[in-house]
């Protein structure tokens, strides 16, 4: 983390247009991707891909030779570049031998990892972009912000006024028919003048040495058609078997990158086709496999998911983050989720560990990748890796190490903060802390540290503990602490149901906020103490948190620390089969209950219940609720709390956090229900502070209330 | 049932597509070639070859190879560069397909790429509607670099 960063983000955010139209970028998005997977099935289409993929990633080594020998057959020159150097180097001594002045280029993001347009110019050869998005940024000497969308971040005069400028002519800027156009004048006699077209290739077919372009403004075709020398440059894990398995790309990637069927354009070229510029009458053609590492990673045990990726740049499009700060911030030459992972195996380590930070953990991109890449998993793994490899904010993790993993003396400093804030601070109307300036600039009005724990209510109502208990309730740091009320309601709600709870005899932090911003030996040891804390070897049918971040490191996060030990593994495997959310235990026990309410009701949806526990309470709060229930628009997406992330970057959050709070009050709804503390501090807080009056409550202390 | 979802599929992507009796449009003849720079239609033996420069064609009319139901695609087999370039360097092109050429799935034509790759150079191009943008402000825009517009004819 870095001054500069914070700085840019700042940019970023006060940047309307970039705002307005991320926002309804990702908006328009999901419509139309849902549109395309409307009669399909997205869930079984992603788990066939990714099982194909990683098939294909498992026998990269076999596919690449059969590719090899069938593509030299038909006349194809094959060349391995060990890394950019290498390529660029091998590119260049093509077209020098070809005295090319001018190479014309379709667009390519491993002839950007390569930094290949610099190399070029270098060497006093002129690329030419022919995707007009790639080309607008190459013509205002940008980089691109997205992977499929490289101008994206561009608006209509800015793109008018570098038009206008090299037609030499008036283009209006709410002309973009004009614009394309020009492009098109512009860049034909480009395709003529180029001795050599260089592009991409989004499939190589093993079987028969063939390759597969994907696009949609036909560019690619002219490069791969008019120029004598054509140069593939693409990375090994674009092999796959047959036709077949080709096929299953061709299916989700449009669907997937533009909501689109299929592209306008999808080409094969097997071997040497006719050419009318090569004096020879055919096409020369080579074809560069890049490795830079990739030959590696492909058989880390984890890493190797990263190659599953099809480059349709969908981990960015719903990524809650990006929409905020757009491809600049959000990855390097790769961006969105995906490019933070190959920032860190292609680029720099470093960077990707500051990029890191930026995850707010949401869960949206691993959900939504066609090619089932856990993306988020990734990044949290590399981040636990990286993030020791260079001692990554020490000072804090030497803190972590005195407070979070020792639980007495976490305890101890939160019953000292809730005793200075009373002691020291005069104005307790609505929070001590507000003269603070760090509380009082927040978006939010941020909740106290209450005086007396969640456990200490609980121990002090005396609740029977006679009698053998089938369910064992885990409060977690922020009902400990923050919001004992939500537990103190839980108990409530189960003692009316009839229902007894145990709870653990110390409140031991889950491990998220740690795993999450990288510590691993401080993770590694509250992992361990957590799992004492949870009463093993005793076993409970049901674990209930209604925290869902605490839930996603009993069945996710924490299982990552045990595999070195067999018989904590053992307690953590069931414990990650028994964790249950408070909807989907009354659904297993087909607990029905009955309600007096008469306030309208909407429900935000945790990012951890959703795609942690893959489940969300709206079933059950619209069928209790009938028609006072109203359905939150995007009430999936995130609310931009993210633990640390609202704290570390609050502008960023505030930012998440309107387009909530907007859908929100769309409802008209009186009182927002959700399943999340962090959610709560969050919304509850910006609601507040805007005057909201929409009273914030969680399930528990809902169900509770009204219960009849 | 193949022809309708081609169809359907076809206009989503911005094909103008149609069905067309194969002897009314045999009896078209002197229609086509008065209306056509290009022509490229083996099965009916009609034929009007020019060479293709950079200034490109205003309309050029191709038998495509086949067709793919799930998705409204041509293909068009085309080794022959000219035979390609009518394809891109083009203003409005028009593909005629027999009916009975359109395969279902993406599957199917899976296996029209394997034979058609298996022993020899070639150039398969999947072609679903005109070429398209939406690099600007997330604009949709029909006609890029290659055609403005494109029609589809089924010969039943």
């Amino acid at each position: 983390m870095g001054r500069g960063i914070k700085s840019n983000i700042d940019e970023k955010i006060k940047d309307q247009f970039l705002q307005k139209h991320l926002t309804e970028f990702a908006s328009t998005y999901k419509q139309k991707k849902n549109k395309a997977f409307e009669k399909l099935d997205f869930k079984k289409l992603q788990k066939e891909l990714g099982k194909m993929k990683s098939e294909q990633i498992e026998k990269n080594d076999v596919l690449f030779s059969i590719f090899k020998e069938k593509a030299e057959k038909a006349g194809s020159i094959i060349y391995e570049a060990r890394n950019g150097k290498d390529a660029v180097a091998y590119i260049t001594n093509i077209c020098k031998a070809h005295n090319a002045e001018y190479v014309i280029k379709s667009k390519s993001m491993t002839a950007e990892e390569i930094h290949l347009n610099t190399f070029l110019e270098n060497n006093g050869i002129t690329p030419v972009e022919s995707d007009l998005g790639e080309w607008i940024i190459q013509l205002c000497k940008e980089k691109p912000s997205h992977m499929v969308i490289p101008a994206i971040h561009k608006n209509k005069k800015q793109v008018a006024t570098v038009l206008s400028k090299i037609s030499k002519q008036y283009i209006d800027e709410n002309d973009t028919a004009l614009m394309v156009k020009t492009a098109r004048e512009l860049l034909r006699g480009y395709y003529f003048t180029s001795k050599v077209g260089i592009t991409g290739a989004n499939i190589a077919i093993a079987k028969t040495g063939t390759i597969a372009i994907v696009t949609n403004e036909g560019n690619a075709r002219l490069t791969t058609t008019i120029p004598p020398v054509h140069i593939v440059i693409l990375g090994y894990e674009k092999l796959v078997y047959d036709f077949k398995n080709a096929m299953q790309i061709i299916r989700m990637l449009p669907k997937s990158t533009t909501g689109q069927n299929i592209s306008s354009y999808v080409t094969f070229i097997r071997g040497l086709n006719e050419s009318l510029n090569n004096s020879m009458g055919i096409k020369e053609q080579h074809i560069i496999f890049l490795d830079n590492g990739r030959l590696s990673f492909m058989k880390h045990h984890i890493l190797k998911d990263a190659f599953k990726c099809i480059r349709c740049g969908s981990c960015a499009n719903v990524c809650p983050v990006y929409e905020i700060v757009g491809g600049h911030i959000f990855g390097n030459v790769y961006v969105g989720p995906i490019g933070l992972i190959l920032t860190a195996l292609y680029h720099s380590e470093k960077s990707a560990l500051t990029l890191f930070e930026l995850c707010i953990g949401c869960r949206a991109c691993s959900e939504n990748c066609p090619a089932d890449i856990d993306l988020q998993e990734l990044i949290s793994i590399l981040n636990l890796y990286l993030s020791k490899k260079y001692n990554k904010d020490y000072i804090m993790k030497f803190g972590n190490s005195l407070v979070l993993t020792k639980p007495r003396v976490q305890k101890s400093l939160f019953k000292f903060a809730n005793f200075a804030s009373k002691v020291f601070l005069k104005n307790k109307k609505v929070n001590p802390y507000e003269n603070l300036p760090i509380v009082n600039k927040d978006f939010r009005i941020l909740p106290t540290i209450k005086e007396k724990t969640f456990s200490e209510i609980y121990k002090s109502k005396g609740l029977n503990k006679s009698y053998k208990k089938e369910v064992f309730f885990y409060p977690g740091c922020a009902i400990e602490y923050i919001y004992p009320k939500i537990g103190v309601a839980l108990v409530e709600l189960f003692s009316k149901i009839g229902i007894p709870l145990e709870i653990p005899n110390e409140t031991v932090c889950c491990g998220m906020p740690l795993i999450h911003s990288g510590d691993f030996d401080n993770a590694n040891k509250i992992v361990r103490k957590l799992i004492k804390s949870l009463g093993f070897p005793q076993t409970y049918k049901y674990y209930i948190t209604l925290c869902p971040s605490c839930s996603l490191a009993f069945v996710k996060e924490i299982e990552k620390f045990v595999f070195n030990d067999p018989e904590l593994y053992k307690y953590v495997f069931w414990l990650k089969h028994h964790t249950k959310s408070l909807n989907t235990f009354l659904e297993e026990e087909k607990i029905s209950i009955n309600m007096n309410n008469n306030y309208k009701v909407t429900y935000h949806t945790p990012c951890h219940l959703k795609r942690g526990l893959n489940t969300s309470s709206e079933k059950l709060l619209s069928n209790i609720l009938n028609n006072n229930f109203i359905s939150l628009e995007d009430s999936e997406v995130c609310c931009g709390f993210g633990g640390s992330f609202s704290f570390i970057y609050n502008s960023l959050s505030s930012s998440i956090a309107e387009k909530k709070i907007k859908n929100i009050t769309k409802t008209d709804a009186e009182m927002l229900i959700t399943d999340c503390p962090g959610c709560i501090m969050q919304l509850s807080g910006a609601l507040k502070k805007k005057n909201i009056n929409i009273e914030t409550m969680h399930l528990s202390e809902f169900l509770n209330t009204y219960y009849l | 049932m193949l022809i309708d979802t081609f169809i359907e599929n076809s206009l989503l992507a911005n094909n103008s597509t149609k069905i067309i009796d194969r002897t009314d449009f045999i009896n078209m003849k002197s229609e086509i070639l008065e209306r056509f720079d290009y022509i490229y239609l083996p099965s009916l033996k009609i034929f009007r070859k020019v060479d293709i420069s950079e200034e490109g064609i205003n309309k050029a009319i191709l038998e495509a190879n086949y067709g793919i139901a799930e998705t409204g695609t041509v293909i068009c087999i085309s080794h022959a560069e000219n035979l390609r370039r009518a394809t891109m360097l083009v203003q409005h092109l028009t593909f005629v397909l027999n009916k009975r050429n359109i395969l279902n799935s993406l599957e199917d034509a899976s296996k029209v790429l394997d034979s058609e790759t298996k022993n020899k150079s070639n150039y398969i191009s999947f072609i679903t509607g005109p070429s398209r943008t939406a690099d600007i402000e997330n604009q949709l825009i029909i006609g890029v670099h290659g055609p403005l517009s494109q029609e589809i004819l089924i010969l039943d």
